[in-house]
């Protein structure tokens, strides 16, 4: 395998994942964001949101927050210190790898 | 999903604010209320008991204006908005970028007063000087936010304010003609917005089988 195709499996696999990665791009643009948006912003079932989310947060990347606004229950989604640093990281090696060229 | 893709998604969250029209539809009121403001002052005499409470009630109506607006959208787009396609917060400005917001403001305000104050023949360019200005503002969202329509805010708050000036109806009737039309443009982009927003289907909120966290 050449150079530049090996720093593919030095992606981290969680981010990496475009559902999950399209999730952690929303938050990272605001403070945080509820299960109903991020449902229509990624047009996901609600299972495979939740299950997305599960996993984001069992990487410590997000912060789930069950809170009420009024009477409403409310599910709301925080990107964390070290999730902002994994996209960070993601994004540079993402640019790295697009402008490496390819040994012919 | 290439970098210029994962900027647009961050964008469109940061866009999400502006998705239904309510706050230019707000704003577009706040301006009304100061062209009724600015439009009393020119028609009424100082010398009669309502002109001579205008001049003190002007920071009233300014910051009532602001205040209600403000409670206006919260309340529209708890009751509206965000049952339909979610609740998204924004990050405050932190202390260094409010500060350099305010000082730049400060700043603007001491040198459109010190100009006005040399001149006050200057006073007729207030139009203007407010159109451009405004213009700048709705200009820099535009572009970071990406959304067209306040191009156009921008463009119609700077020809307004020239073209009033320039038509030479001075700052006493040139103030609440500005006023007047942008707010009238606000409420016609903030109620288009939100005719479009409304025809959207909302989110499904239940999916039988599937659960939630």
């Amino acid at each position: 395998m050449n150079q530049p195709l090996r720093g593919l499996l030095d992606l981290d696999r969680t981010i990496h994942e475009p559902a999950r990665l399209m999730i952690v791009t929303i938050l990272s643009a605001v403070e945080s964001a509820d299960f109903l948006y991020l449902q229509r912003e990624t047009g996901l079932t609600r299972g495979n949101l939740s299950a997305h989310l599960s996993k984001l947060e069992g990487a410590g990347y997000i912060h789930i927050e069950k809170t009420y606004r009024g009477k409403v229950p409310l599910t709301l989604c925080h990107l964390t210190p070290s999730g902002q640093a994994a996209l960070k990281q993601y994004r540079q090696q993402l640019k790295l790898l697009e402008e490496k060229p390819s040994p012919s | 999903m290439d970098d210029k893709m994962l900027d647009r998604a961050a964008q469109r969250a940061q866009q999400y604010w502006f998705t239904d029209g309510i706050g230019e539809l707000a704003v577009g009121g706040v301006f009304l209320l100061v062209a009724l403001y600015f439009g009393a002052q020119a028609v009424l005499p100082e010398d009669s008991f309502l002109g001579s409470m205008l001049a003190p009630a002007m920071l009233l109506v300014f910051v009532g204006a602001g205040v209600i607006a403000r409670s206006l959208i919260r309340t529209l787009k708890e009751r509206l908005t965000y049952p339909r396609t979610g609740y998204v917060a924004y990050r405050q400005p932190d202390k260094k970028r409010r500060w350099i917001t305010l000082l730049f403001a400060m700043g603007m305000a001491m040198l459109v007063s010190a100009l006005f104050a040399s001149a006050p023949a200057s006073l007729a360019w207030i139009p203007a000087v407010s159109g451009l200005l405004i213009g700048v503002y709705w200009l820099y969202y535009g572009h970071r936010l990406g959304l067209v329509r306040f191009y156009v805010l921008a463009a119609l708050s700077a020809i307004m304010g020239t073209a009033i000036t320039l038509a030479g109806l001075g700052e006493a009737r040139g103030l609440p003609l500005y006023s007047g039309v942008i707010g009238l443009a606000l409420l016609v982009s903030g109620g288009f917005t939100l005719r479009l927003y409304l025809r959207q289907p909302p989110v499904r909120l239940d999916e039988p089988g599937e659960s939630t966290l």
